[in-house]
Parts: structure tokens; C-alpha cells; sequence
């Protein structure tokens, strides 16, 4: 045990109405030991908004029936329940209720509730937006721990090809999760926010506390994004933001004790060559962003952090998207080899302040395409233009460091990394638009 | 490998040349990390003020030409800020020459970044009145 729990259960943050139920007011990381007291602990105060409407009808919406039977039936009969409905969990999870109704639903439930709830279905305490952070690291750490040990048996003991073969690749794809959690360093600073373990996978990973953050940036992958190829890269790309925004931020000196979360998100299907034309992907990933955003700013209430998307390539889209058809509003938005969306312009996307920006970076195909509708890289959009190219150094005249291509806008000293850290703390005066610098400062 | 053996020549300039040195790619990946961290330790000590390191425990990974998979440290380290940051610039770049590095320049105003470069080393150094910051990935070498 790294750390002392009484020690973390007398220091103070917040952890939102869970903590408060349980007179706690600070977790300093996410470990078992301390959920497990949390869990134990007695509700003091069960928010009454989320005991069952008296009419029969829905409190929590179009999923309320599954939702309300878990947290009525006997703890004793969650395990029953849950077998003995093998497709309530996937229905429930493909359309979740808001996320707001699931937080009230979940302050709702004691300890042991939680508790029985998180082993009989890990998979829907691990996902269900609305549900504290906390518990749904634990809960799909779980979920990964237990299918990995199931597939190694498949692997050692099973003899029909085909069933090995698809083990061993499950298996490949769970791992590349577990070491993207740090592995072998088990880096407690890491979530697992959402994790699906059927097919190619999806998962999230943060960086940082989504409890406590004062900025969060998502970054949504485009095409070819798989778990297996690409969560490694992805996490670390999470990883480098997320250092260049807290230099940047002691730097500025306006907010030097501000804290950052970036998330790693491929919590959606990304295309491959045989799709990635088709809208459909982009739908899900427009569905899957906006609950993931929606559950973050549910549990954070009044202490909002300043949200940002990244969107890349199709992600894009599915970013654009998202921020166009849900009501729910962010601080920034970039997006980088964007193919585009059906919205129009910058006054069409639910972003504050017009904080919209594009970067494209040289040999890259996909920006101008307009492929999915309009490119928000033209100047009818109104979005603004940061430099991907890298800018030029004034005293020596070299070439600084420039992004080629399609996924080089995440690379350790480009121009591009350094203009997304700039944009995901709220700093978007001070981002480049690719021209020699000092007078390269985007002009608002 | 034009640039890893430039890297490697380098590697027995700075005072890394006490390391071990591999035979196949070019260092490995605890040769790597020391001559990283050695760099940022030595620019801090350069820079002056008092430093809070925040170090990624995790390796960040990396393709070594054309298609191997290897990975590499890096650093992120905050520093008080120094009583003049244009002097503070000015040491770390003549610093990194004098070590080898290839070092660029920018103002981004109120912010100056001065980017190291050594091998497939890359180090940042930034300072403003308010703080300095160092920012590093190394070498990429062979993954475990």
C-alpha cells in the first residue's frame, strides 16, 4: 500500500456528493483500499430526488427499469439478476440515461450495493456516464484483470484453433490497455475511464484527476485508430499534452496551481479502409463523446472545469458533430486533418466564444476535403487557423519543429503539440499560426 | 544511421561517456534515460532557482527505422523563475552547443523556448518572469 488511508480520508477534496455522504473530502488517488471504505461506509444522506417516482413512471428515464430493479431487488439477487439477464446491461449501456439521472441514481445506492453491483457487472459501473470516476477505474481495472486471466486460460487450455487464435488476439488488444496504464510502472495518475472488451475494443484512459481538474482535454482518434495499434501511442500523446500544458501554465503564471486531465479516448468504433466513407462510425463516436462529456460535467456540478475536444481526422467529425446536435456547451475545440461535419460554421457548434480551432499540417490529404460536408478550415467557417508547419526561428533562422502528415500533430516539440496544450488551457491568444515567430501570434 | 552515429560519438563527449554502450541500435534504453536525465540535471544546475520534477514514471513508445518498436523516457520538470529569463536563455542554448545539441530558438511571447536536440533526444527549456520549465523525451532504444 503506497499510501496511509486514514491519511487520505482526513485531507480534503472534494469528491463531489459521494464524499460528502460519506463525510469525506479528499481522495489523493485511486486505489482499492480506499473505495472499499467508501463502499462500506453507511449513506448518511441518500438524496431523496432518487428514490422512485410514486406513480410507477420513470425517474431515470428510458433505461429506469433495469436501473431501478438494481437498486431494489436483494443484494443478494444482483448476481442472479445479472445472469439471468445477459442483454439488460448491453441494452442499458447502448442507451444509457442522462447522465445526470444515472449520478442521482448511483447516490442513491449504499456501500454494499455498490459494491455487489461492481462484481456482478463490472462492465456497466465501469462505463455508465454518471457514475464517479473513482469507481469506474476500479471496476473496468477489474473487468480487464478478469478477462485477461480468462483469455490466458483459453490459450493454454483449449484446443479448437479458431477459439485460440481469437483469444490470443483479445488478448493482445487488452494488453496494449494494460500497458498503457503504465504496466509494469503502474502509474496511479492513470484512469481506466471506459473500457468495452468485445471485438477491437474501446477504452479510455486519463491522465490526471477528472475529480479535480481545473482544464480536461479529450482527444478523439481518427481512422485506423484501433486499441490494439494504437492506445500506447494515443495515451501517450495524452501523457506529452498534458506536460506541455502544465509548463505552460506555471509559465503564464495567471493560474501556476491550476491542475490538467487529458484523456486518451477511443471510446468509439474508429473506421477502417473498408468504412471509414460511412457516416455510421462518426454517429457512434458523436453519441459515445457527448455521454462521456456529459457524465464528467454531471459529477463535477458547480465546480466545472474548462473542457476542451481535440478531434482528429474522423474523429473530428465525430467531435463536430457532437458539438452540434447535444445541447451541452465546451470551452475549445480543435481539430487537426479534419475531413469536416454537416455544421457550417463556428455559429453552429456549441463551443463558448467561438473558441474553435483547425490545424493542418503540410502532406496531409485529408484537410480541405470537405469529405463529411464543410471544411472548417476555410475561412466562410470561421474558425481559426493555428500553425502545424512549425515556425521559424528569428535569430537563427532555422526551421523549427514541423508536423508531416496525418498523425505527426501530437510529436514532443512541435509547433502543433505546443498550439493544442495553449488552446486546452484556455491560452488560445498566444497560439501560432505558422509564420516566424514573435509576429506569428495568432491574430483574434 | 547517419544520425545514431553522430549520437554515439556525442555520447562519449558529454560526461555519459562512463555508459555502457550497446552494440545494436545505439544505447539502451537505461543508457538513454541517464544521458536524458543527466542533460535536464545539468540544465537545471545551469539555470539556477529550485525545481519541482514530475517525471513520467511511464515509458512513452516510439518506432525505431523503419518498423521496430522501442520506447523512451522523459522529463517534465518546473523551476522558479530566474531574476533575468533572456539571461537564463542565452546559458542553456551556448550550454547545449557547447554539449553537442543542435539548439532553435522561438519567442513566444511572454515565453522563451529553446529546443535541444541530440539524436533522437529532444529537450525544451522555457522561461518567463514567472517560471522556467524543462520538457525532454529520449532516445529512442529497443523496447523491453
Amino acid at each position: 500500500m503506497l499510501f496511509d488511508v486514514a491519511a487520505v480520508l482526513s485531507a480534503s477534496v472534494a469528491l463531489g456528493p459521494v464524499a460528502e455522504a460519506f463525510g469525506v473530502h479528499e481522495i489523493t488517488a485511486y486505489d482499492t483500499a480506499v473505495v472499499l471504505v467508501l463502499d462500506l461506509a453507511p449513506v448518511v444522506q441518500p438524496i431523496p430526488d432518487a428514490q422512485p417516482a410514486t406513480d410507477g413512471g420513470s425517474r431515470f428515464g428510458q433505461a429506469d427499469g433495469v436501473l431501478r430493479q438494481l437498486s431494489q431487488i436483494s443484494i443478494s439477487d444482483i448476481d442472479t439478476f445479472v445472469a439471468s439477464n445477459p442483454t439488460a446491461i448491453d441494452s442499458l449501456l447502448s442507451d444509457p440515461p442522462l447522465a445526470a439521472e444515472v449520478s442521482i441514481w448511483w447516490n442513491s445506492l449504499d456501500g454494499q450495493r455498490r459494491v455487489a453491483l461492481r462484481s456482478a457487472t463490472p462492465q456497466l459501473v465501469g462505463n455508465l456516464d454518471g457514475i464517479p470516476f473513482v469507481y469506474r477505474d476500479i471496476a473496468n481495472r477489474s473487468m480487464l484483470t478478469s478477462t485477461i486471466d480468462e483469455l490466458e486460460h483459453v490459450i493454454a487450455n483449449e484446443n479448437g484453433r479458431t477459439m485460440v487464435e481469437n483469444a490470443k488476439m483479445q488478448l493482445r488488444m487488452l494488453t496494449s490497455i494494460s500497458e498503457a496504464l503504465g504496466g509494469e510502472y503502474a502509474d496511479s495518475r492513470r484512469t481506466l475511464m471506459s473500457l468495452d472488451v468485445r471485438g477491437q475494443g474501446k477504452a479510455a484512459i486519463v491522465l490526471g484527476d477528472l475529480r479535480t481538474a481545473d482544464y480536461v482535454t479529450f482527444m478523439v482518434p481518427g481512422m485506423f485508430f484501433t486499441i490494439e495499434g494504437q492506445m500506447g501511442y494515443w495515451t501517450d500523446a495524452a501523457a506529452r499534452l498534458a506536460d506541455e500544458q502544465r509548463a505552460w501554465l506555471a509559465l503564464l503564471g495567471d493560474h501556476p496551481d491550476a491542475s490538467v486531465a487529458t484523456v486518451a479516448w477511443i471510446g468509439y468504433q474508429t473506421p477502417n479502409l473498408t468504412n471509414v466513407g460511412s457516416i455510421d462510425n462518426a454517429l457512434e463516436g458523436r453519441d459515445l463523446l457527448a455521454g462521456a462529456i456529459q457524465g464528467l460535467q454531471s459529477l463535477r456540478g458547480a465546480e466545472q472545469p474548462y473542457i476542451t475536444v481535440i478531434g482528429h481526422s474522423y474523429g473530428s467529425t465525430a467531435a463536430l458533430m457532437a458539438l452540434t446536435e447535444y445541447d451541452f456547451q465546451i470551452d475549445a475545440l480543435a481539430v487537426v486533418g479534419s475531413p469536416g461535419s454537416p455544421a457550417k460554421s463556428v455559429g453552429e457548434l456549441h463551443v463558448r466564444n467561438g473558441n474553435v480551432y483547425v490545424g493542418e499540417a503540410p502532406w496531409d490529404p485529408v484537410p480541405d476535403s470537405a469529405f463529411f460536408g464543410s471544411d472548417p478550415g476555410s475561412a466562410s467557417y470561421g474558425a481559426h487557423v493555428f500553425g502545424a508547419v512549425g515556425t521559424t526561428d528569428p535569430l537563427t533562422h532555422k526551421a523549427l519543429a514541423a508536423s508531416f502528415g496525418h498523425i505527426e500533430y501530437f510529436s514532443p516539440g512541435t509547433e502543433s503539440l505546443r498550439n493544442l496544450a495553449l488552446i486546452g488551457i484556455g491560452e488560445g491568444a498566444l497560439v501560432t499560426d505558422g509564420r516566424p515567430a514573435p509576429s506569428g501570434i495568432l491574430a483574434h | 544511421m547517419a544520425r545514431t552515429s553522430r549520437a554515439f560519438a556525442l555520447l562519449f563527449v558529454l560526461p555519459l561517456a562512463g555508459c555502457a554502450v550497446p552494440a545494436a541500435w545505439g544505447v539502451t534504453a537505461d543508457d538513454a534515460r541517464t544521458h536524458l536525465v543527466r542533460a535536464v540535471d545539468q540544465t537545471q544546475e545551469l539555470a539556477g532557482g529550485s525545481w519541482t520534477q514530475s517525471d513520467d514514471a511511464v515509458p512513452r513508445g516510439c518506432v525505431i527505422p523503419p518498423w521496430t518498436a522501442g520506447s523512451r523516457a522523459s522529463v517534465l520538470r518546473i523551476g522558479t523563475p530566474p531574476i533575468d529569463p533572456q539571461h537564463a536563455a542565452d546559458l542553456v542554448d551556448a550550454a547545449w552547443v557547447s554539449w553537442g545539441y543542435e539548439v532553435t530558438r522561438a519567442t513566444i511571447d511572454p515565453v522563451i523556448e529553446v529546443q535541444g536536440s541530440f539524436g533522437g533526444e529532444l529537450i525544451v527549456f522555457r522561461v518567463s518572469e514567472h517560471a522556467m520549465s524543462l520538457q525532454g523525451e529520449g532516445e529512442c532504444s529497443p523496447a523491453r
